[in-house]
């Protein structure tokens, strides 16, 4: 199960953070966001593998916790788009495709003529559409 | 959707409304706009509505164009070529003549700017499911190759740079050029003896548009530069970039 989404932008500002947990434990699963920019930052920063996958917006795992997964995907424009989840065997191919959507609706959000770049994501369509493709992964990783 | 524009030239609703045409109107329904309001313009009882009508169309296309420019290749919808090139006219013109008219460097930092954002929007789409970029060759290299023939279904024809962080990108045949003339038109070299002058200015005015493009694109992948423009003989165009360490 997906606990929480996020998407932070390139000079590490907050732009959109979702948790989908019932209790209130959303200020842990920020927490954890946050630890994970430092990964993605090393990710790209010392990158150790070479080859084609050198330079792909997909990071990865990006680090294990006791509780959750945390996956990162980084983008060209230096957005950060961060996945918390408490699935143990995930498939690799599904986080993938996740986010590729997550990165469609946001680049659909921020195309909105009347969003301010760099400012937090306020649309309530992104959010359903988020909510939506989150509850999707929930099928076909149970499926 | 209907096409109650009129009644919003009572300035205070006109922002709502446009946001709400904005959402589900097509580029027809935008032209077909524009007619309602310049025909409302000549019936309209409450006497001459002329300058909110102006600023509201001029907001409204601005709007539009962002949005336009946006969709036309990104979600492989077609638009005329035409509508698009007499929308960044009468842009140009809006700003350059009615807005900003005693202000030409206003004018052409306001326009800029729109082209700014376009581009901003537009690299954010185009790089989906692209590797990150190493470095600046490869970023502009992007630019000149999917970038451009996104927009303007070509590729940029030359690339120079002098490896010191100076691109020249040459377009031999630029879309948004290629129906223009810089030869001055009657009036004006009656008027003045610099004609020829004041008429490859008021043609630089309509490169500012995609000078901000290449240069919002450009700034979104993290490279700060500045972009400007040289129309050295039409419709050939060539766009310096000058990337800031």
């Amino acid at each position: 199960m997906i606990v929480c989404v996020a998407i932070v932008g390139h000079q590490n500002n907050p732009l959109y953070i979702q948790s989908f947990t019932e209790g209130d434990d959303a200020l842990k699963l920020h927490h954890v966001v946050h630890c994970s920019l430092d990964v993605v930052d090393e990710r790209v920063n010392n990158p150790k593998k070479s080859g084609p996958m050198l330079n792909e917006t997909y990071l990865g795992l990006l680090y294990p916790t006791e509780n959750y997964k945390v996956y990162g995907y980084l983008t060209n424009t230096k957005v950060k788009f961060i996945l918390v989840t408490t699935d143990l065997d995930i498939k690799d191919a599904d986080v993938r495709n996740f986010f590729r959507k997550f990165h469609a609706a946001y680049v659909d959000a921020v195309s909105n003529p009347f969003h301010v770049p760099g400012k937090k994501i306020t649309s309530k369509t992104f959010a359903e559409r988020i909510s939506t493709i989150v509850k999707a992964f929930g099928l076909s990783s149970a499926g | 959707m209907q096409f109650t524009i009129a009644p919003a030239c009572k300035n205070k609703k006109t922002l709502g409304m446009i946001g709400l045409l904005t959402n589900a109107m097509s580029l027809q329904s935008f032209f077909l706009g524009c007619y309602c309001i310049q025909k409302r313009k000549r019936k309209c009882p409450h006497g001459p509505l002329g300058k909110d009508i102006r600023l509201e169309l001029n907001f409204y296309s601005f709007v539009r164009l962002r949005e336009l420019v946006e969709k036309t290749a990104a979600m492989g919808r077609e638009v005329s070529e035409s509508c698009v090139e007499s929308l960044l006219i009468e842009m140009v013109s809006s700003y350059c003549n009615r807005f900003y008219a005693d202000k030409q460097e206003l004018a052409a930092r306001r326009i800029e700017a729109i082209g700014y954002q376009v581009g901003h929007q537009l690299s954010e789409r185009y790089t989906m499911e692209r590797p990150r970029f190493s470095d600046h060759l490869e970023a502009i290299k992007f630019i000149c190759k999917d970038f451009w023939s996104e927009i303007f279904k070509k590729q940029i024809d030359n690339l120079k740079t002098n490896h010191r962080g100076t691109f020249v990108l040459q377009d031999n045949h630029f879309r948004w050029l290629s129906r223009m003339s810089i030869e001055s038109s009657p009036e004006m070299v009656v008027s003045s003896p610099d004609g020829e002058d004041k008429a490859s200015q008021a043609m630089s005015m309509h490169l500012y548009f995609p000078c901000g493009i290449i240069r919002g694109a450009l700034s979104n992948l993290g490279i700060p530069c500045a972009v400007s423009a040289d129309i050295s003989s039409l419709p050939a165009c060539s766009f310096v970039i000058r990337i800031k360490a």
